[in-house]
């Protein structure tokens, strides 16, 4: 091979690969540096984008005072730093004089506001777009009259984003719904929505929809600027892991009812009233021991199914999870008027528990988990005989029922599947919980001398 | 990546002379095999960086690849079902076809029927349609009954009212000239109709003109004979669009002529609105009230798709003092346009509510619904303000409501507080600042408190097939329990509906044209804490006593009965065996020309009205148990229905 050859080659190969890399430094900066926002390639860059995300929520936040809207702080990354111990926080702040709560190395920072505050006021979004934002408004069907299914209204805003040298800020909007609790909507974009606004995937709020009790709030100063925060912090981050909220299914449930128009007799209204009564008792008896619970069998079908109480159940029925019994779970449901009627089983085995209001039965079920499926027993008084039914594993998700915030599995479907099979959605008015779930198992029998401490009846 | 090996079978390098300067250096370097080295190992690496950067590229790209497909799940699934509006595709003409007959009228622009009629024994008289001249919408549909009285005057005034410039279609159905008269018949000539002069009984016409403008086209079919009717007629013409901009006002670019600019555009017919050099106002800006106990009660407006009444309706609450239009939301029965375009002009919440169910059920049901989303809207209400489209305001309802809504927290024998006063007829009601409790509901504003909504009502509401009339149920013990509404002297309300469900012209002349309507604002309401329960009875005791008794021997239903005097309180007994026994009652209202349909309007068998300016205390004798103090020796007033007429006479066509 000739020599002049080679060296050509090399030439080549050098200028070539040099394009390469101008071309990929270019392609690189462009596009991706400037989607996240980071400045990876500017390391001196670093502090001052920190000093700019501060400039720009000062901006904000001094807007947001002047139209009086008292915005908080919902960020988790922010959040989360503020929870933590005073000494760290003065290590921060004495290595980065700024932005150290606030810029926690996102370039999303998120605010709530309560919507019956917000009033429409146009005034602010014009504002904030004269002063440079971006804006970015996201509406969605109001679900407080999503629940008639026959009512149609103007869509209500339910996130708002503003953005402003590449940072985003959020602003959720938290409405108030007839549980006597916050709600904020699903973040969805319409068609024609610009979907490179904001890296939507490292948003805290917009994924689900959630629901949350109403902060207090105390006003405090962080990286010096004024803000509003939740009093208590880590019971609102500990809210937010937890806060996702499934709307019913209105429209099904109509359609269902079409079919199954409901009993409207005096008696199943009754039924109903009483029901709902005791299903609020319930929330806020196990509300106020911090004892999580789910609707369970007959009233999460009834919820699922048609978005209210199957008026022939005849009974009240929630799940809880073993791990979160507490044995004065029984003397505060006395105290809040209810009679214990019957108790089976044992912490470790098939426990629950009949409580009774008016004349509505309250069951709790106590659900254990194995491995990656969960059950719950049941247990014939008569004979001892007892039963498991075994569900797969779901997670809690909130939802509104009678108009009480109550948490139902978020996989419901799957769920209610287990328990009532593929025909869920047609009404069986003969139950017999010992033969007609799908899930039932036979469970072999009480040992007899222990009948006495396992099966009570009152 | 392979690295750069130097060529083993080279040939071994041999120097040559006569070189340019140029390539000695570079043989010289390239002989230095550490600089080659060099050289080599820098491409390397530098190919090396390259290769780094390009993964680096590749996964950055492969994660912005993935966040997107994450931000997909941020995307509405629905597709975006609203197509966008059809273009206006540079066609500057309408085709236009209008058909007149006996039993069928249409009217189609541009092959779409806009104005279809052929139900039977409906839509008699001329159809009137107002399409916009720069973009062809329907902007009115109207229907004057110019058979029967005063519905041409309607047209007259409706007509003035339109834009000029406005293209108008005129389409008669069965009948529509028995009552149309030469003021009538002389502005339509005044459009430039040929044939309105000439139109008679029976006969068919339609025209279509622009208002000020020329005449697109007019058919006239005459009636051969009293009992028949003109041949149907077929009009088909073309109208010339003008530009866009010669349909509209110019008005200074705020807010509030933004919402005028697009209401204009759609509808007509709400007169000096849509004026271009004096537009009337839609803010009203009316004084706030100290201390206003009922800002944050939200106020749900009842509508159904009756827009010019709607329009006046909101525009007098929108006046009254106190008022706080974030708390309104008009709930539409039904998907109607006009009505949500009347409640955008003002810029308040609108909300349509899917029909369910037919006549009395259909209003029950919207009652329902409306109720139910108003608590929802407002979880932390705990009232609701009630109205319905076809009230007046008055100018101090609010402070009327303010002054009177705490005791429907401290009092449970209430059921409601309401603006209107069955009995308050201009020539029965006098005192603004009176108050009543009385046993019935009159409802046309009202306000209801959450509690019993939402554990008493709306549980066992009626059931869509249960056709009833939600006031009367509301009325029935079951649910009133014995409870009382408080209602001032005189109503804070008016009822101008004409048209609807359970109306019409001479019912509305009777029942609703003279009741008394207050126009003074901040009324200061009298001893509003003695309306508890108790405190009532110790109020009326005080009035029996003081009471004069009036002449029993004396027929109520003369002039005389009452004596000429002012400010005096007279009491007087009526005989009422049982709650059934309504014939002296009912007798003595229709002579007193009040409310006399079914017994309201009363207290434990007590009636409270003016008569003359003075106060008239009606008991009911013996049911009340104020019959006590009837003296032994007076004998309670018995009237008895007049003897029905045989086969009452029924108006035929």
């Amino acid at each position: 091979m000739p020599r002049v050859n080679r060296t050509l080659v090399f030439v080549l190969l050098l200028v070539s690969s040099c394009a390469f890399l101008l071309f990929q430094l270019y392609y690189y900066r462009n596009y991706v540096s400037k989607q996240t926002g980071l400045h990876l390639l500017n390391p001196g860059g670093h502090v001052t984008s920190r000093q700019v995300q501060w400039q720009t929520l000062k901006k904000f936040l001094a807007l947001a005072q002047y139209f009086r809207l008292p915005l908080f702080l919902a960020d988790t990354a922010a959040l989360t730093l503020l929870s933590h111990d005073a000494l760290q926080q003065r290590d921060r702040t004495m290595h980065e004089p700024h932005c150290s709560f606030l810029c926690a190395g996102r370039p999303i920072t998120s605010f709530a506001l309560q919507a019956s505050r917000w009033k429409d006021q146009p005034g602010f979004l014009l504002a904030a777009e004269e002063k440079g934002f971006e804006l970015l408004e996201v509406r969605g069907h109001d679900p407080r009259l999503a629940s008639l299914d026959t009512l149609s209204g103007e869509e209500i805003p339910l996130h708002f984003l503003f953005r402003l040298h590449g940072y985003v800020i959020q602003v959720v909007l938290l409405y108030e719904r007839s549980g006597n609790y916050l709600w904020h909507g699903v973040l969805r974009l319409k068609a024609g929505m610009d979907r490179s606004f904001a890296p939507f995937n490292l948003l805290d709020y917009g994924r689900h929809g959630g629901a949350y009790d109403r902060p207090e709030l105390i006003l405090t100063v962080v990286d010096n600027l004024d803000v509003r925060v939740p009093r208590n912090i880590s019971r609102f981050l500990a809210q937010r892991r937890r806060a996702r909220f499934l709307e019913c299914r209105y429209h099904d449930a109509r359609s269902f009812l079409q079919l199954y128009p409901e009993d409207s007799s005096a008696a199943a209204v009754e039924f109903r009233r009483k029901a709902k009564t005791l299903l609020s008792l319930a929330a806020q008896t196990l509300g106020e021991l911090d004892v999580p619970f789910w609707i369970s069998s007959g009233t999460c079908l009834g919820w699922f199914r048609q978005c209210s109480i199957i008026s022939y159940s005849r009974d009240v029925d929630i799940g809880v999870f073993i791990a979160d019994f507490r044995p004065d779970i029984i003397p505060a449901f006395r105290a809040a008027g209810l009679s214990l009627k019957h108790k089976f089983g044992k912490v470790e085995d098939s426990l629950e528990l009949s409580f009774l209001g008016e004349d509505v039965k309250l069951d709790i079920f106590f659900f254990y988990k194995d491995g990656d499926v969960v059950w719950n027993g049941g247990t014939q008084a008569k004979s001892g005989r007892k039963f498991k039914y075994v569900f797969p594993s779901f997670s809690l998700c909130w939802a509104e029922l009678l108009e009480v915030k109550v948490r139902v599995p978020c996989e419901t479907l799957d769920y209610i599947m287990a328990n009532y099979g593929a025909t869920w959605s047609v009404p069986v008015r003969s139950w017999d919980w010992k033969s007609s779930p799908s899930n039932v198992i036979e469970n072999g029998v009480w040992p007899v001398a222990e009948w006495a401490g396992l099966i009570q009846v009152y | 990546m392979e690295t750069w090996t130097p060529n083993p079978r080279a040939k071994p390098f041999i120097p040559r002379q006569q070189r340019s300067w140029y390539l000695t250096w570079k043989y010289r370097l390239t002989q230095r095999r550490s600089l080659r080295r060099f050289c080599q190992a820098g491409a390397v690496l530098f190919l090396l960086i390259t290769v780094i950067v390009n993964i680096k590229l590749i996964l950055d790209t492969r994660r912005v690849a993935d966040e997107d497909a994450a931000a997909q799940e941020y995307e509405d699934v629905l597709p975006n079902m609203e197509t966008p509006r059809r273009p206006a595709s540079g066609r500057k003409v309408l085709d236009i076809e209008v058909y007149s007959s006996r039993s069928k009228v249409y009217v189609a622009v541009d092959g779409t029927t806009v104005l279809e009629d052929d139900m039977r024994e409906q839509g008699r008289g001329i159809h009137v349609i107002v399409l916009n001249q720069a973009t062809g919408h329907v902007m009115a549909k109207r229907i004057f009954d110019t058979y029967s009285p005063h519905e041409d005057d309607a047209m007259i005034l409706f007509l003035n009212m339109v834009t000029r410039g406005r293209i108008l279609i005129f389409t008669i159905k069965d009948e529509g000239t028995f009552h149309l008269k030469d003021a009538a018949k002389d502005l339509l000539k005044s459009f430039g109709s040929q044939a309105s002069l000439n139109l008679s009984w029976r006969d068919m016409w339609t025209l279509v003109v622009k208002k000020g403008g020329q005449v697109f086209g007019e058919k006239h079919s005459k009636s051969p004979a009293l009992s028949t009717w003109g041949d149907p007629v077929l009009l088909k013409t073309e109208v010339q669009l003008t530009a866009a901009e010669e349909a509209e006002c110019h008005w200074a670019d705020t807010k509030l002529n933004r919402r005028r600019k697009l209401f204009c555009s759609k509808v007509e017919g709400y007169g000096s609105i849509c004026s271009c050099k004096d537009p009337a106002p839609i803010e009203f800006n009316p004084d706030p009230l100290p201390n206003n106990n009922v800002y944050n009660v939200p106020v749900a407006v009842i509508a159904g798709n009756r827009p010019n009444y709607l329009y006046r309706m909101l525009r007098s609450l929108l006046s009254a003092y106190g008022v706080n239009p974030q708390m309104i939301t008009v709930f539409i029965d039904g998907y109607y346009e006009e009505p949500m375009d009347v409640v955008e002009l003002f810029g308040l919440k609108g909300v349509q509510h899917t029909p369910i169910s037919i006549k009395n059920a259909r209003v029950s049901q919207h009652y329902k619904a409306s109720l139910t989303a108003t608590f929802n809207l407002h979880p932390d209400a705990g009232f609701a303000i009630v109205l319905e489209e076809d009230l007046d305001i008055s100018v101090d309802f609010f402070s009327f409501l303010s002054q009177t809504i705490h005791l429907l927290d401290q009092d449970d024998s209430l059921y409601c507080i309401s603006a209107w006063n069955d009995q308050g007829y201009e020539h029965t009601a006098e005192d603004p600042a009176l108050l009543y409790r009385v046993e019935s509901m009159p409802g046309l504003g009202w306000v209801l408190k959450k509690s019993i909504y939402k554990d008493e009502l709306e549980p066992k509401w009626p059931t869509p097939e249960k056709l009833w009339d939600w006031d009367m149920w509301m009325r029935m013990p079951e649910q009133r329990k014995g409870r009382e509404c408080i209602i001032p002297d005189v109503s804070r309300s008016y009822h101008f509906g004409i048209i609807g469900l359970n109306m019409n012209g001479y019912f509305h002349e009777v029942y609703f044209k003279k009741h008394k309507f207050n126009t003074i604002p901040n009324v200061q309401l009298r001893n509003v804490d003695s309306m508890r329960k108790d405190a009532y009875e110790v109020e009326i005791q005080k009035l029996l006593r003081e009471a004069e008794l009036l002449d029993h021997s004396k027929n109520p239903c003369e002039d005389s009965f009452v004596p000429d005097t002012e400010g005096k309180t007279y009491v007087m007994f009526i005989k009422m065996d049982s709650e059934l026994d309504t014939s002296t009652w009912t007798e003595l209202a229709k002579c007193l020309h009040v409310w006399d349909l079914d017994v309201r309007g009363y207290h434990r068998g007590l009636w409270r009205l003016f008569r003359k300016r003075n106060h008239v205390l009606v008991v009911a004798v013996p049911i009340s148990p104020y019959s006590v103090k009837k003296p032994a020796a007076v004998s309670p007033i018995h009237l008895d229905p007049p003897p029905k007429e045989e086969g009452a006479p029924v108006e035929q066509l």
